[in-house]
């Protein structure tokens, strides 16, 4: 196959770039080779701790179901979630394992480790790298982190976390709380509007209904 | 053009773009440039998500399946709206933990897949038969473990929320407080019933009860109806069958059923060949019919004598026959023979055979009385079929055509009868038929004056009817209603008499009078409340609720509640004592169910306003439901 002279020049001019730009062409060839290469053995570790982390808080899980009248292995859940907590802090899933903690240290009567795990939910709250979060987990941890301080007696640190936080959606949960705070606090007035505004947010609970028939004593 | 195009190509640009487009191929395929022109609007969008009219309807079918199988009489467009909702909180909650990075791990869905007994055969794990049972549910391995990952996805994030709540004792204690509080009290009913009967009730009561109640005593719009009807059962009546045709039917169905009449038999067989002539064959059946019939057992004999050795270990039994499994002879042979009673020899291809009846399942024919009726109408039955529709294409056509029944009657020989008269609620017998009902309050039928269509009743009836009376609205006259109107008045009198005294007796209360000659005068006493739980049924519901309802009493007085229940009785009840639950003072069973009943409602709560959340602050956007595209 003859070239003919078109050819010949741009043959010419193809030769004289690759003396300009060969060099730096073949560094990015492997740049992004390398870059490939990288992020497929990133995306593999991910996958692996995804996969160990998701595993973890299946034990979990599957530790909460028992037989009825059968006792949950609150120790067992409790250290798997610490495991979950330590190894894979930037997961969900450490934070789903310290739901189960904070509920396993409440049935052992250890509120002050139960607000622990149930505040490191809340100073964990970042999304971050590793997928982001819902919002509905923090307001989640803050409703029962309040309830754990009222239950400890701390009523004033309960009611200022209540006041601190939106509840959207979870406005009847939070005003239900509100409520039984302003009543150890003695505030009985309050404590009944709190309630009638959680019925108002649409808790249709027979204990809220009785809680609110209970202080129609201080009516009259 | 063309060699300005090949011109063009030979530019570095050029090249660049082609191999742009190449590298978008080859990387996402050719759906990435074309897929976005071919969507059709879905029945839903979750954050840019869409869920197609497909999902939705499919969706449906799950719900239909799930309520037991029946959509009859369930409003389409609600079940579309449950399924919708199902299936947009999915898809959030899906979403959700794809933000979170949530995952499976392979190995998981593995052992979810050899732990799960449907696809184990005898308690272990059978790869195939997974594989076929997974097909049968119309899943390939893959599309299976990805439903699987899916599922398991959702239940992580779900069970995070609703099975992690918890109750703490404080919230127990005071929970129990109230709900297993106990409340002292006493309380009187005063029942309506005899107080008022000394006084009369005037006529001039009643008139103006009546004139002021006219509502009440309106009789509403009634018809009698002119009809004719048209019935099978008359037509079968009209036609005569041949002479002995229901005899002749009753003998072939009497032999057909004795044709399959079931016989079971033993042999002993002497095989006829080169070793025994038939002539030896029948002089030894011969000696073993004497030895039978001097007592001998015939299956020993036929364990001892006979050829078939494979009866023989049987006693002899060759099983049953419906008259065509044996060689023609002995069946002939056991025609003849009763159970138990032994053959003389029979001769068949085979050999000589001694054959024993042993079971006879000849069950006895009905007797032709009893089937004669059956038959007849079976018989006729194709015959009236044809007349029917005949006739019923006949009485269609009359009674659009003719103005009134004559000739409906005279041509199909029907006689034209009247109905009482009856409103829109109907009468008994025809009368009950809503078709009939409705035909005969037809525009067509009570203003116009026409026949109705033929209305079909079931298969084997057809009516046509036209209006005979018409009977406006009205108002019952006074005489008809009277004792409605007494019966009224004394429930009035006996009510108000009640909350009279009712209002006596709080009065009395309030100025602390002595009760005692006030209470047998109108034959009234106090009942005792003590230690009253919310959840006991021994006093009436209402009563118990009002006093739970009222605030505790202070320094040994009491607090009191007036109430009127449904049925006219007027209630007074006095609160005395409050004594508050203890959570621990519960029986073990009580205190698990009500920490349970804590657990579960905070966690559904809490799932259903993490779902809430994610719809109010993603965007969901529902279209229009598509209306009657659910033929599936």
């Amino acid at each position: 196959m003859a070239i003919n002279a078109a050819e010949e020049e741009t043959l010419e001019s193809l030769k004289k770039w690759w003396e300009e730009n060969g060099k730096q062409l073949i560094a990015m060839v492997v740049v992004v080779a390398l870059g490939f290469g990288g992020f497929n053995f990133w995306e593999s570790q991910q996958l692996a701790t995804q996969g160990a982390a998701s595993d973890l808080y299946e034990e979990i899980l599957e530790l909460t179901l028992v037989e009825p009248g059968e006792q949950v292995d609150g120790a067992a859940i409790i250290r798997l979630s610490d495991q979950l907590r330590a190894d894979f802090a930037a997961t969900s899933y450490a934070s789903f394992g310290a739901l189960f903690a904070a509920q396993q240290h409440v049935a052992a009567n250890d509120l002050a480790a139960a607000e622990t795990a149930l505040q490191w939910i809340i100073d964990n709250y970042d999304g971050g790298l590793f997928g982001e979060t819902d919002e509905g987990l923090l307001l989640t941890a803050n409703l029962r982190l309040g309830r754990v301080m009222l239950a400890r007696g701390d009523a004033e640190r309960a009611l200022a976390l209540v006041n601190s936080v939106d509840p959207k959606t979870f406005e009847a949960g939070y005003t239900e709380l509100r409520g039984d705070v302003y009543l150890a606090l003695g505030r009985s007035a309050d404590a009944r509007d709190a309630y009638l505004a959680a019925q108002e947010a649409g808790s249709q609970s027979e204990a809220l209904r009785m809680k609110l028939d209970n202080l129609a004593r201080t009516d009259s | 053009m063309l060699q300005d195009i090949r011109d063009n190509s030979q530019g570095v640009i050029a090249k660049v773009i082609i191999g742009l487009i190449v590298a978008i191929f080859v990387l996402f395929g050719a759906e990435s440039l074309i897929g976005g022109l071919t969507q059709a609007p879905g029945a839903a969008e979750v954050n840019g998500e869409e869920i197609s009219d497909f999902q939705l309807q499919q969706g449906v079918q799950e719900l239909i399946s799930s309520i037991g199988g029946s959509a009859e009489g369930i409003d389409q467009s609600l079940l579309e709206q449950i399924a919708m909702n199902q299936l947009v909180e999915e898809t959030l909650l899906r979403q959700s933990a794809e933000r979170g990075a949530l995952g499976i791990s392979a190995a998981r869905i593995d052992r979810a897949i050899i732990e799960n007994p449907n696809f184990q055969v005898g308690g272990r794990f059978d790869p195939e038969f997974a594989v076929r049972t997974m097909n049968s549910q119309g899943f390939s391995v893959q599309s299976y473990k990805d439903a699987l990952a899916r599922q398991m996805l959702l239940s992580q994030i779900v069970n995070a929320y609703s099975s992690s709540a918890f109750a703490t004792t404080e919230e127990l204690q005071s929970l129990a407080a109230l709900n297993a509080q106990a409340r002292d009290f006493r309380y009187l009913t005063i029942t309506p019933g005899t107080r008022t009967l000394a006084e009369p009730i005037t006529d001039e009561q009643i008139a103006t009860y009546y004139a002021e109640n006219t509502a009440d005593f309106v009789r509403p719009e009634s018809v009698s109806i002119d009809y004719v009807i048209l019935e099978k059962t008359a037509l079968a009546d009209s036609i005569a069958l041949e002479e002995g045709a229901v005899l002749a039917q009753y003998e072939l169905e009497k032999s057909q059923f004795e044709g399959s009449a079931e016989k079971r038999a033993s042999h002993i067989l002497f095989e006829t060949g080169p070793s025994l002539t038939v002539d030896e064959a029948q002089a030894a059946a011969e000696l073993a019919i004497q030895r039978l019939n001097s007592g001998e057992d015939f299956g020993a004999l036929a364990l001892e004598l006979s050829s078939d050795q494979i009866s023989a270990e049987e006693g002899g039994d060759i099983g049953f026959s419906d008259g065509s499994a044996f060689p023609e002879e002995i069946e002939e042979a056991l025609i003849a023979l009763s159970v138990g009673e032994i053959s003389a020899p029979v001769q068949t291809d085979f050999g000589v055979h001694v054959v024993q009846l042993t079971e006879d399942n000849t069950a006895v024919f009905q007797d032709f009385a009893e089937v004669e009726a059956r038959i007849e109408r079976d018989l006729k039955s194709a015959e009236v079929e044809q007349l029917y529709a005949g006739a019923l294409s006949d009485l269609s056509n009359l009674a659009f055509e003719s103005s009134d029944l004559s000739r409906l009657s005279e041509e199909l020989n029907l006689p034209i009868l009247t109905s009482g008269s009856f409103d829109r609620s109907g009468g008994g017998g025809l009368l009950s038929e809503q078709a009939v009902i409705d035909a005969a309050f037809s525009d067509e039928v009570m203003l116009d004056g026409n026949n109705s269509d033929a209305i079909e009743l079931g298969t084997d009836r057809a009516v046509v009817l036209r209006l005979n009376t018409l009977t406006p609205e009205g108002v019952y006259p006074l005489e008809e209603v009277e004792p409605r109107i007494a019966v009224a008045l004394r429930s009035q009198m006996e009510r108000d008499a009640v909350a009279a005294l009712g209002d006596e007796l709080v009065s009395l209360l309030e100025q602390g009078e002595d009760l005692s000659d006030f209470l047998a005068n109108n034959e009234l006493s106090w009942r005792e409340g003590d230690a009253v739980r919310r959840s006991q049924s021994a006093i009436n519901r209402e009563i118990v609720e009002a006093v739970f309802a009222l605030p505790t009493p202070t320094n040994d007085g009491v607090e009191r509640a007036e109430l009127s229940l449904a049925n006219g009785t007027f209630v007074v009840a006095e609160l005395s004592n409050v004594v508050e639950g203890d959570f621990e003072a519960l029986s073990e069973a009580e205190r698990d169910a009500m920490r349970a009943s804590v657990v579960r409602d905070g966690g559904s709560n809490e799932l259903r306003a993490f779902v809430a959340n994610l719809r109010e602050s993603g965007s969901v956007v529902i279209n229009e439901f598509a209306a009657d595209e659910s033929e599936f």
